[in-house]
């Protein structure tokens, strides 16, 4: 084998080997760190809050959903969460048609609960307890 | 009880896609040679091929349930049925026919295959911690393809709602290989699992290194493959958000449909090259049909991907004067992708919501971002950030020139055909984000990577093919234990991919360099 060939064989294989080690170092280091900044830490944990308020409605119902996020990476992260706990039920966002009366509402609260002003037009129905809350809607 | 269950709806997929293969392959010859190769290309067939049959089962039943699982065996039993004339005869061979070529391999020749053990025991590794860490999979795996699994599985009679245009963020005009088939298995255990969704995701990103290791192996040689494998495992991706380095094809997109999407582009165009290079054996057209067919039910990229392979085969055929072959060629692929493509079309045209990005085109808008020269300034550095640092192509590029280009003669066509396919593909993603009606910057951030990597294992394939056959201690013999010629290094080989194995040249001193 010429000597170029193998210089070529060993940049691949050379470099292949040191990213895939640094790689698993890395990925090793972000396991035992938890998450990043714009992570929700355990997927699985945070759908378990979702449980009751599921189990609580049967069927195929269309909600409304707003939350306590300000980053809104991880607003849509957490809307996004809670679509996928959800479903089947269809998960709109609060600002995405005109509210009709009668619909209902899920609240996903993180870190404090919701003020007068985010309430306007819901009547409170239900707390399931860790941030989610149901209600429905009263008016526009 | 439920594992049990579980691990039948996998097996019954994989009997699907072999049986489908038996039957439809040049089974006489080149694909009852590598194992892996049929091993992976059933496991991507079977996947692809149940999950459409889930599908039409909804349509058909109404709802999911475990009636399923008899109509997969159903198929089954009749593909069996099909296959059993031939299978009689001494068509089936699982590991391949008697007497064709065998590569006897010196101490030297073990290196090659330890460095890929190495490299697959990490990768194994990094994804069962990624499972630990990540059971759910990537943003994308649970807001978007898992979350339409649950929507198919949960349901029942109204699994049409996973196409609602309400839940437009869920992407709901995405093809449904991923869903249907995690749903399909859901359905079988009759509750959802985890497990589904990581072991179809480990499927799919070894089946892709296994597809692009043993077909290379196929055409050029044994460490011509594995050094391949090497290089595609070994791929990493910087991330975002400075959290260091990530397994490119293992860690990055975990759970994502790009993979897969991933492996059924590289499928086609391999196949599309084993055509060319084998032209009275028309079944590689059918099998470059039905990988390009589900490749469009993966992903939408899928549907692009079908028009540039397919003008790369028409292209090339004009190029070599080849049009009346090429007809029947294109006959064949049809009959491959036409199955698939009509399922398509029936989930486009009569459930899926219009794609965002086609709804929001605006015709005067793309020309005047196509004349605007500061998007392709931005496009163009974005290119350059991701493959200097995300996707750092330079090592695999310079590794690949130290090596060397070298075509073998009688591949002009098989060569020019899969080069266009692949510098199609990247021509098309390029010019996508040029006309984007999404925020440009925020479209690349969050996509070009991942569109990047569905190409990365064709770029690989068509890249290695481009370079002289690497043998490392590898010696080529015929049935008699007697060397073969090994010096041009790809025709032996070639040979060995097309099945005209039984050597009838006098034997050579070496076949090794």
């Amino acid at each position: 084998m010429r000597f170029r060939v193998a210089l070529g064989i060993v940049v691949l294989c050379g470099f292949a080997f040191y990213a895939s080690l640094r790689s698993a170092a890395d990925m090793l280091a972000r396991y035992r760190a938890g998450h990043g900044p714009h992570e929700i830490a355990d997927v699985t944990a945070y759908e378990k809050r979702f449980v009751a308020l599921r189990a609580s409605q049967p069927g195929h119902p269309v909600v409304e959903y707003f939350d306590d996020q300000e980053d809104p990476v991880l607003k849509v992260t957490a809307r996004t969460l809670t679509q996928y706990a959800l479903a089947p039920w269809i998960v709109l966002d609060r600002t995405d048609p005109p509210g009709i009366p009668g619909r209902l509402v899920v609240g996903n609260f993180h870190r404090r609960l919701p003020g007068p002003e985010q309430l306007q037009g819901l009547a409170f129905v239900r707390n399931y307890g860790r941030g989610v809350m149901l209600f429905v809607r009263s008016g526009p | 009880m439920s594992s049990a269950a579980g691990v039948i709806a996998f097996v019954l997929a994989f009997l699907m896609g072999m049986l489908l293969l038996f039957l439809i392959g040049p089974w006489r010859d080149s694909l009852c040679g590598p194992f892996l190769l049929r091993t992976c290309i059933s496991i991507g067939f079977g996947v692809g091929v149940s999950s459409c049959l889930f599908f039409v089962w909804l349509l058909v039943a109404g709802s999911p349930g475990r009636g399923i699982a008899v109509a997969d065996i159903l198929v089954v039993l009749a593909l069996a049925a099909l296959a059993w004339p031939a299978a009689r005869r001494g068509g089936f061979r699982l590991f391949g026919p008697p007497g064709v070529q065998e590569r006897k391999l010196t101490p030297l020749g073990a290196i090659p295959s330890a460095l890929f053990v190495v490299i697959v025991v990490i990768s194994v590794a990094a994804f069962v911690l990624l499972c630990l860490q990540r059971p759910h999979g990537g943003w994308d795996a649970w807001g978007i393809w898992n979350c339409r699994a649950r929507f198919l599985f949960r349901g029942g009679p109204r699994w049409t709602d996973a196409f609602s245009p309400l839940i437009q963020s869920t992407h709901p005009d995405y093809p449904l290989l991923g869903p249907s088939f995690v749903a399909r298995a859901w359905s079988y255990i009759g509750s959802e699992t985890v497990l589904v969704p990581i072991a179809t995701s480990f499927l799919f990103v070894f089946a892709t290194v296994g597809l692009l290791v043993s077909s290379l192996g196929a055409i050029r040689s044994r460490a011509h493959g594995l050094i391949a494998g090497i290089a595609l495992l070994g791929t990493p991706t910087f991330a975002a958000h400075g959290v260091g380095y990530e397994f490119g094809y293992v860690g990055r997109y975990f759970q994502y449909m790009d993979i897969p999407l991933a492996f059924y582009m590289l499928a086609a165009i391999a196949f599309g090259f084993l055509q060319d290079m084998n032209p009275r054996e028309r079944a590689y057209s059918v099998l470059a049909g039905v990988s390009a067919g589900l490749a469009c039910w993966t992903k939408n990229e899928g549907i692009i991907f079908l028009v540039i392979f397919t003008g790369s085969r028409l292209i090339s055929a004009i190029r070599f004067r080849q049009s009346r072959s090429s007809f029947r060629e294109c006959i064949h692929f049809l009959g491959g992708l036409a199955p698939i493509l009509a399922v398509v079309f029936y989930f486009k045209w009569s459930l899926a919501p219009p794609n965002d990005m086609v709804s929001e085109f605006d015709l005067h808008a793309a020309i005047a971002k196509l004349a605007d020269p500061e998007r392709y300034r931005v496009v163009a550095a974005a290119w350059s950030r991701q493959l200097l640092f995300r996707i750092p192509a330079v090592p695999t590029v310079l590794g690949l020139a130290l090596i060397g280009v070298k075509t073998e003669k009688g591949e002009a066509r098989a060569l020019a055909s899969s080069c266009i396919a692949v510098a199609g593909m990247l021509v098309a993603y390029f010019f996508v984000y040029v006309v984007t009606s999404k925020p440009l910057q925020w479209h690349m951030d969050t996509s070009l990577s991942r569109l990047l990597l569905q190409v990365f294992p064709s770029f690989l394939f068509v890249a290695f093919l481009l370079v002289p056959a690497i043998r490392v201690g590898e010696k080529i013999v015929t049935a008699d234990g007697l060397p073969e010629d090994g010096t041009s290094g790809a025709a032996p080989d070639r040979r060995a991919a097309s099945g005209s194995h039984r050597s009838t040249r006098p034997p050579s001193s070496r076949a090794t360099h």
